[in-house]
């Protein structure tokens, strides 16, 4: 299957070069579809906790694009309340089948530390970005303190 | 029922509908077909209207058959990797120099900042169909069959979409002229080129084929007045092989 041969390459070359800010990747033993890691933003308002992603190859991988989801809530202005993220790298008319994980985990720590309130998934969280940056900040680190997960602490 | 819920279920509901007419598409029509007489062209179009039976009426003169292929967007690459296949099967010469072309092309795209362990699946892919070539007892059957195969035609896809999207850049500086609406070749390969099912133009067919070297007509049927117009690529060469462009879609045309 073309895709377990890839995703299999994919997995030992993220588990050789670590991604800063990404870390403990687990693979469902029996399914190498299904990957499963946390976030761990370094700047602020995020910076007070850790995020659980989950990473779905579809069957026909690479030829269509994985799916992100958030499995720990995050107050964001491009991830809405079921954890599903806005991210044209992995949009499916755009998807480049030579794209790699790894540029996709980089693309979505991008997104994350510096938001789209252009193309927002939460209108009001975006609304709020835009307009009072301050509050935006106190309501999303409260948030992280509330809901995310702890960082690893070694 | 909220009405954010029920926009969400009708959503769902186009995307399930959606899914199914692809579905249907792929199950109706196979990736490549068999060649059929190119008279089946005439019933695709009104008897009453002019313009295309006259034209088609003068492709006859020139062609006796045409191989179809699915309209899933991939249609120029797999009208070109077949009509290549053919030629090279016929032309040890151009086996050859092709061949060395497409075994050296994959160190040119990690040139161009391609990992070597993502594009070494597609580009083996591409050298065995090529060695499959050069064997005596295959016959063009088996070359439709192996492009009808979803998994190998769609590696063949992505490794051509990379060779086209290689020529481009590597020329940046001649085709940023002809790149309507992106600021640069590479934005225009990463949204036009790379992408699996993004439509092929005239700029696809000069970069695939000015990688390669290789030289093709294409033979234009649109309801326009003029007579049928025929366009080579590289201009004033000998065209090893023909495809047939109508609006948004290409097939393969056989003397």
């Amino acid at each position: 299957m073309a895709a377990t041969r890839r995703l299999t390459k994919e997995l030992a070359e993220l588990k050789k070069n670590e991604i800063n800010g990404f870390r403990d990747i687990k693979v469902n033993e029996t399914n190498i579809l299904n990957w499963q890691g946390l976030i761990v933003p370094n700047s602020a308002p995020y910076n007070k906790g850790a995020f659980k992603i989950e990473i779905t190859y579809p069957a026909e991988y690479p030829f269509k694009p994985p799916k992100i989801t958030f499995k720990t809530r995050i107050y964001h202005p491009n991830i809405d309340e079921k954890g599903q993220v806005c991210l044209p790298i992995v949009s499916p008319e755009n998807w480049k089948p030579a794209t790699k994980t790894d540029q996709i985990i980089f693309s979505l720590i991008a997104l994350i530390n510096d938001p789209e309130p252009e193309h927002p998934l939460r209108t009001d969280i975006a609304e709020e970005y835009s307009k009072d940056r301050k509050k935006f900040m106190r309501s999303a680190e409260d948030f992280t303190r509330k809901y995310a997960e702890k960082r690893p602490t070694d | 029922m909220d009405a954010s819920t029920e926009a969400e279920n009708l959503d769902q509901k186009i995307m399930d509908q959606m899914e199914l007419i692809r579905k249907e598409i792929e199950e109706s029509v196979p990736l490549l077909s068999h060649k059929e007489d190119i008279a089946s062209l005439a019933k695709e179009y009104p008897p009453d209207d002019a313009i295309y039976q006259g034209k088609i009426r003068s492709l006859y003169s020139s062609y006796r058959w045409i191989r179809r292929t699915r309209r899933d967007g991939n249609c120029f690459y797999r009208a070109f990797g077949i009509s290549l296949m053919e030629m090279l099967k016929q032309n040890p010469d151009e086996y050859h120099r092709v061949y060395k072309v497409i075994e050296e092309s994959k160190d040119r795209l990690i040139e161009l900042g391609y990992q070597a362990f993502i594009i070494e699946d597609f580009h083996q892919t591409v050298l065995t169909l090529l060695k499959n070539v050069r064997k005596d007892d295959c016959t063009n059957d088996e070359l439709v069959e192996w492009f009808n195969d979803r998994d190998l035609s769609n590696y063949f896809v992505v490794y051509f979409r990379l060779l086209t999207s290689a020529h481009l850049k590597t020329n940046a500086e001649f085709f940023e002229n002809f790149i309507d609406g992106y600021q640069s070749v590479k934005d225009f390969c990463s949204y036009e080129v790379e992408p699996i099912g993004k439509e092929s133009d005239h700029i696809h067919a000069i970069a695939l084929t000015g990688f390669l070297n290789t030289a093709i007509e294409i033979v234009y049927l649109n309801h326009t007045d003029d007579d049928l117009s025929k366009h080579r690529f590289p201009e004033h060469s000998a065209p090893q092989f023909t495809l047939l462009y109508r609006p948004g879609h290409y097939d393969v045309l056989y003397k």
